[in-house]
């Protein structure tokens, strides 16, 4: 779920990990511990789901930023679908 | 780090670092060194705002947000005796250190039989040494809670057995002079060496060591902070009026010693 959430957040873009987590941050219904998602975001890299560029930075020293590799791109595509599947059989037991 | 922390800042974020490194090392999908790198640039964002030094109540604030490191890998992905590792290791030292300290104290004596003299000295003095430490990592003996009756068994017995020494060392070095002497008096004066003689030595070691115990008593009515810091935390309660009582016994015990030296000269038969 998380990683998922992780995934989408840097689709489309590179993203420096503070920021990662403020944009997660914003989801009201998403309770964990802040620092859980650097976790993640290491194993994602490992996994080669994302990709870490270093770049400088106006505010102090050089940042590093995520991005989607393709493998990740794919991967995120894949559960994308099966999380819209179970979000609709969900809504269909609730009958919407 | 680009901010400037306070002291107990800093000593906070060192300790939340340390328990990071620790909760991740091993963890193979996960480079410890890279999340703390993310931590730090974490803080130093959330914090990037606030007026300097920052101190560690802002600072608590940021790391309560990250939460406890010891949740950020899923259990399933630790083995169980890692479990049992981080568990001592990301506790806070203070109980680590009390645990340690009871530990080795309870195999000291549970083994005593087993081990030699020697080890078993080495095991509670290392204990004794484990439960001062415990008490320097924390500001209060009471922040222990119920720790602290870990930590006492070594310190009361290493306390005794030291102010049992320290009260003793006339004893130590008038003794064994006292049994030479004995069998030199004898051989020079050829004199027969009975109770009288005895009761003679004895009476001066007495007097001896009770001056010595007034002595130690003086130091400690001019300087009552010398043994609450000597013998902390077992000497807390070490006013001077209890300097008083220690010079007070034993002056009353010399006194009892010196009419015993004074009949045994007068008895004294050659």
């Amino acid at each position: 779920m998380l990683e998922l959430c992780i995934l989408n957040a840097i689709k489309g873009s590179s993203l420096y990990g503070y920021d990662i987590v403020r944009k997660l941050r914003d989801i009201p219904s998403l309770v964990i511990s802040e620092g859980t998602i650097y976790p993640i975001l290491s194993r994602l890299k490992r996994e080669g789901f994302v990709q870490t560029t270093i770049k400088e930075s106006s505010e102090g020293p050089p940042r590093k930023y995520y991005e989607l590799t393709e493998k990740g791109d794919q991967i995120l595509q894949n559960m994308n679908v099966y999380w819209q599947d179970i979000r609709s059989g969900t809504d269909s037991l609730k009958g919407e | 780090m680009v901010i400037e922390l306070s002291e107990k800042a800093r000593k906070t974020l060192s300790e939340y670092l340390d328990q990071v490194k620790r909760s991740l090392k091993g963890v193979k999908y996960i480079d410890a060194d890279e999340i703390v790198q993310n931590v730090n640039e974490h803080i130093e964002n959330e914090l990037g705002e606030t007026p300097e030094p920052v101190s560690s109540e802002k600072l608590g604030a940021v790391l309560e947000k990250l939460g406890s490191p010891l949740q950020w890998v899923p259990e399933e992905e630790i083995s169980w005796w890692r479990k049992v590792i981080l568990r001592i290791y990301s506790g806070p030292e203070d109980w680590r250190l009390a645990y340690l300290s009871f530990g080795l104290f309870f195999i000291a004596f549970l083994f005593h039989s087993k081990l030699s003299f020697s080890v078993f000295v080495i095991l509670v003095i290392a204990s004794f040494i484990v439960s001062r430490a415990a008490l320097a990592a924390v500001n209060g003996r009471d922040e222990l809670r119920g720790q602290k009756w870990f930590i006492y068994p070594s310190l009361i017995i290493v306390t005794l057995f030291f102010v049992g020494v320290l009260f003793s060392i006339p004893l130590f070095i008038l003794i064994p002079i006292a049994g030479s002497m004995e069998q030199t008096t004898m051989e020079a004066h050829n004199i027969r060496i009975d109770d009288h003689y005895l009761l003679l030595a004895s009476s001066i070691i007495g007097m001896i060591t009770c001056l010595w115990c007034m002595l130690v008593g003086i130091i400690c009515l001019i300087f009552p902070e010398l043994p609450k810091k000597l013998l902390y935390p077992v000497a807390d309660w070490f006013r001077r009026k209890h300097a008083i009582v220690l010079i007070a016994l034993a002056f009353f015990v010399f006194t009892l010693f010196l009419i015993l030296w004074i009949y045994s000269v007068n008895t004294y038969v050659y």
